[in-house]
Order: structure tokens, then C-alpha cells, then sequence
């Protein structure tokens, strides 16, 4: 296996729609390689190590997972949560600054991206109230000025879709005209009929969740609801949002709704970091002597982690599951929104392909063939 | 999962971008999102994007443990 994990997806165009998308899941590098063998405390120290953007959030997950098959119950949730929410909302912002821009033929803002980065790593530094206040208003200013070109506070208000228009035309920030294009047609489709994630409680995950996590031995490759394909994410979580809602209502779960999402998650996560309240995305469970379960959310969607020890203490199954194989399964959002969708010309199926990855935002890098059925 | 993989600079490039190795293959990445970055110095990439440096000891620590499941990185 090399470094480089890759989606890939083939298109057979017939001329006038996609009439099949296949799509290859990434190779995945099974968890339990990496720390069966080892203590609690190096496998805790290992796994955040191993990943590039959601380090917080499998750092996180370690730690409750293994706390938990330990028979312990894992402290400092409150400032484990803020990480996460933290690394969610740069990644979030990420989205904006640098992907929309990028599909777009835009010029992005990596410059604003880079001082944000540093404000996060200062906020961690730190360790105290202010510097994450500090990191707090640096993010909301960036929302508001690059990217809004509103208050957020008057964002937050915001539930009517046929006001949309209005915002998308006044606003002069280049993720708005970015949004406009999408409105004006481009994005106005990517629902393939595929399930929103419910929310996450306890009790869902324990009983809708753990059985098939346990039960399949393909699951973190291809995961599932109870058999059932979902979608995970910004969307997912902010389906009761009003404006949301009655979008969703309107033109299914969509690549503008998808955007949109994430910038209203964007202003609720940045409430949850300036005053933090009980831990909600993360989370975790002893399932048996040995065993414990974390469910962490991250900008992507959900992540589980599921640890095993021995009668030593020594890790003798891992199993993680990352958000992207939910969105990318080889029947999920992605595959079953192209399916059917038309186009064309070869090219504006690859165009309406990479809109459709973006929106979903894999953690991976992605290849998109056209094949001329 | 996307793997932090330290790769190393092997050579600055103009416009804020460098060429990294890994795994035998040489690719032209972005230095924007991080300062400072000199040949030699490992970072982690992701799609494109040098995000974090780490110093020769680490890197080689975290190549180790891919090493150790087979992943090829050298």
C-alpha cells in the first residue's frame, strides 16, 4: 500500500446524463495495525499522531475509547470538546477560504486561512480563557468580514430561503458570489434520495449503530445504519435549521444546501467555543469489561472509535471508523446523486462530479474518470 | 482517515511552494498555510497543503510506526 489513498470515481456518460457512477472507497489503513500490541498510553499518544487535519478529534476519541475500556471515566471532557469544536470550525472555515474558491475559479484566501491556523494553535498554547476568546473573536471577525459580509449576529437570524437572493447579491465577499453561481443553477442538486444522519444520541448509536460496528467485519470500510446508507456531516447535523429545513423541503439535499450548512454550523460552533457547555460531540460508553466505544463529531461528519484490551491492559482490537466512508460508500450520497443526473458533454459530468465531491468534502484525495458509454 | 505522513522538502520553490518527497515520488506542494519552512525540514501534507513541521526525531518516529504496518514510505 503508498501513502497516497485515493477515492476514485468512474462516470459512463451515454451522451446525455451519467447513466452509472462507480466509486472505489480509499484503501484503508486498518486501526488495528497500528497500535494492537501497544499500552493504553502509547496507543493514546500514537493515534493523534497518525492523522493530518482531525488530529483533535482522533486525539479525543483515543483518549474516551481507551479511558472507558480501561473501566475509567475520561476527564477534562469539556476541553477536549473545545479542541474539537476549534479544529471543526478551521476546518469549516477551510471550506470557504481555499475548496469553494477553488472549484469556483476563484482566488480564495489562503493568507486569512494561515493567521487563523495560528490563532487556534496560540488558543491551544495558551491554556487559558483568554486566549481562546481572543481566537474567538479572530474567527468571528473572519466570518463576518471575508465571508458573511454581515454580522453574525444578523447570520443567526437568518431562516427565510427567499431572502437568499437578496444576501447572495449585496454581499461583496467571494464566497457569496461563489454561492450565487450555485444558486443560479449549478448547485441546486446532489440529493440521491440517501438519508440525513439522525442525531447522534446515545442511545441511537448504542442500539442503531454498535450492532453492525460489531457485527461486520467490512464495516469501518463500508459503514452503515442499520443496512442502510447515510450521510454524515455539516447538513446532517443542521437539518432543523428553518432555513434549512424548508430547502431541504424545496431541492433535497443539495450542494448549496450543503454549503450553506456548514456556514451556519460555523456560527453556532463559534457560541460553543467562546462559552463551553456539557460535552456533545464527544462522547463514549463502556461496553464490557475491556471494551469501550467513542463517537466524536467532527467537520465531516462521525467518527468511531472501538477499543478492545486484554487482561493486561494491552490493546488487542482497534477499529475506527472516519466520516468519509459514510458519504464516499460505494452506494452513498455521492454515487446515488450522480446516478441519473444529466450532462451534456463529458466534461460538465466531471464538472458536476467535482462539484458534488466538494460538497460532500472527502478527507482524501479523489480521481474522477469519464467513460463514454 | 487521512494519514499524517511526514514527507521531506527537498527544494523551495517560487510563489510560496516547495517540492516534498515520499515514498519515492517528488510533488509540488503549497507552503501557504505554514512560514518558515526550509529544505530538509519534514512537514505534513494534505491534499496539496504543507499543514504542520515536525522536527527529524519526530518524523522519523511516525515514519517507523508506518513503516511497521507496511505502508511504504521510503
Amino acid at each position: 500500500m503508498t501513502f497516497e489513498a485515493k477515492i476514485r470515481i468512474k462516470l459512463h456518460w451515454d451522451g446525455q446524463r451519467i447513466g452509472q457512477a462507480e466509486l472505489r472507497p480509499r484503501p484503508l489503513v486498518r486501526a488495528t495495525e497500528l497500535v494492537r500490541g501497544k499500552t493504553v498510553e502509547q496507543a493514546a499518544t500514537v493515534i493523534p499522531m497518525l492523522f493530518s487535519i482531525c488530529g483533535k478529534a482522533q486525539g479525543a476519541a483515543a483518549a474516551v475509547v481507551l479511558t472507558f475500556a480501561q473501566g475509567g471515566e475520561p476527564d477534562q471532557m469539556v476541553e477536549r470538546e473545545r479542541l474539537v469544536l476549534a479544529e471543526a470550525l478551521l476546518e469549516l472555515l477551510w471550506r470557504f477560504l481555499l475548496d469553494l474558491p477553488g472549484i469556483m475559479g476563484s482566488q480564495g484566501n489562503a493568507a486569512l486561512l494561515a493567521a487563523l491556523r495560528k490563532g487556534l494553535a496560540q488558543a491551544v498554547a495558551g491554556q487559558n480563557e483568554t486566549a481562546w476568546q481572543t481566537f474567538a473573536v479572530q474567527a468571528e471577525t473572519a466570518l463576518s468580514q471575508a465571508i458573511l459580509g454581515m454580522p453574525v449576529a444578523d447570520w443567526r437570524g437568518f431562516s427565510d430561503p427567499a431572502k437568499l437572493p437578496e444576501w447572495l447579491h449585496l454581499a461583496e465577499t467571494e464566497t457569496a458570489r461563489n454561492l450565487l453561481e450555485l444558486w443560479n443553477g449549478e448547485g441546486c442538486w446532489g440529493d440521491g434520495g440517501v438519508a440525513l444522519m439522525p442525531d447522534t444520541s446515545r442511545e441511537r448509536i448504542l442500539n442503531e449503530v454498535l450492532p453492525g460496528l460489531e457485527g461486520d467485519e467490512h464495516f469501518a470500510l463500508l459503514p452503515h445504519w442499520q443496512g442502510g446508507v447515510m450521510e454524515t456531516g455539516s447538513l446532517a447535523r443542521m437539518q432543523m435549521h428553518p432555513l434549512l429545513a424548508e430547502l431541504l423541503r424545496q431541492e433535497g439535499a443539495s450542494i448549496l444546501a450543503r454549503f450553506l450548512a456548514r456556514l451556519f454550523e460555523i456560527a453556532e460552533l463559534l457560541d460553543r467555543l467562546r462559552e463551553p457547555v456539557e460535552p456533545g460531540w464527544v462522547q463514549g460508553a463502556a461496553l464490557g469489561p475491556g471494551i469501550g466505544l467513542a463517537w466524536v463529531q467532527t467537520a465531516r461528519g462521525l467518527l468511531l472509535h472501538r477499543a478492545e484490551l486484554d487482561g493486561q491492559g494491552i490493546v488487542a482490537d482497534y477499529c475506527i471508523v472516519a466520516p468519509t466512508e459514510w458519504n464516499f460508500h460505494p452506494a452513498g450520497p455521492c454515487v446515488e446523486a450522480l446516478t441519473g443526473k444529466s450532462a451534456s458533454s463529458a466534461d460538465e459530468a466531471r464538472r458536476s462530479a467535482e462539484l458534488l465531491v466538494q460538497a460532500l468534502d472527502p478527507c482524501v484525495a479523489y480521481m474522477i474518470e469519464v467513460e463514454h458509454a | 482517515m487521512c494519514l499524517a505522513i511526514p514527507a521531506r522538502v527537498a527544494e523551495l520553490l517560487d510563489n510560496d511552494s516547495a517540492v516534498v518527497e515520499l515514498g519515492g515520488v517528488r510533488k509540488e506542494i503549497s507552503l501557504a498555510l505554514l512560514d518558515g519552512v526550509v529544505v530538509g525540514d519534514y512537514v505534513i501534507v494534505h491534499v496539496g497543503y504543507a499543514l504542520n513541521r515536525l522536527d527529524p526525531e519526530e518524523a522519523a518516529k511516525t515514519l517507523q510506526l508506518f513503516a511497521e504496518i507496511g505502508l511504504q514510505t521510503e
